[in-house]
């Protein structure tokens, strides 16, 4: 179980290695902050797995707390860009 | 290893595909607009397998609720965000990719408070006519707002 986990946290890692891509070649500021998003959801879904692979429920709240910030983040970037940020 | 177990690896690895999809789209999509739409809806459904996967694993009440939680959190926040950003995206005129056939919101958008005027006549088939707004008094009948401010809102 801990194993096959493991993969699984492997794969995660370098999908959120291709949504890096996207933050750092995006060529206008909405395309990078959806990459950041991307990457706050991949952080979640990372410590969804690593609950399963140690057992414990305890991280389960690690991934709401990190969905809720990556949320909470994106509205703050859409508010930011409709009041006239610099794109 | 357990038949619990293989439910459990299969329905990760299902939530890791989605969310392997989402980061390939993030790079392959020709602009912004699909880009979002790609990665937004992929990773919610791939958050929905991999929380699965950690219900069926667990299994006690406990874990079952956070697990719920977390996906109706999800189902209710990303595409809030996706369209506060890609609200935000449009009236900074980010371009659509070279192919756009159609863009039924076009001048529509007042640029100083932000606000559809009147409605818009959504066409079902691309490239008959542009989108019409249906008059703000003939729709509720409120005469102030009748004013034509058609200037253009957002250059697409």
């Amino acid at each position: 179980m801990s194993g096959a986990m493991n993969l699984l946290l492997l794969v995660l890692a370098s999908s959120m290695g291709l949504c890096f891509v996207r933050l750092l070649r995006g060529p206008s500021l909405p395309d990078r902050v959806v990459a950041l998003d991307q990457i706050g959801v991949h952080v979640a879904a990372m410590a969804i797995l690593y609950s399963i692979a140690q057992g414990r429920v305890v991280f389960l709240d690690a991934a709401v707390v990190a969905s809720l910030l990556s949320f909470l983040a994106t509205v703050a970037f859409a508010r930011y860009l409709e009041q006239g940020a610099e794109l | 290893m357990s038949t619990k177990e293989w439910l459990t690896v299969i329905a990760a690895g299902a939530g890791v595909f989605f969310m392997v999809v989402a980061a390939v789209g993030l790079n392959r999509m020709p602009d912004f607009y699909t880009r979002m739409h790609g990665a937004t809806k992929s990773t919610t459904l791939g958050i929905s397998f991999i929380l699965l996967g950690s219900a069926l694993h667990f299994g006690t009440p406990f874990a079952i609720t956070k697990a719920v939680l977390v996906v109706v959190f999800f189902f209710l926040t990303a595409p809030v965000a996706a369209h506060a950003l890609a609200r935000a995206a449009y009236f900074r005129a980010v371009p659509t990719c070279p192919s756009t056939a159609l863009d039924e919101l076009k001048g529509h958008y007042r640029p100083e408070t932000h606000e559809l005027e009147g409605e818009v006549k959504l066409h079902c088939c691309a490239g008959t006519a542009a989108a019409e707004v249906v008059s703000a008094d003939e729709h509720n009948s409120a005469p102030a707002n009748a004013s034509g401010e058609t200037g253009g809102a957002v250059e697409g």
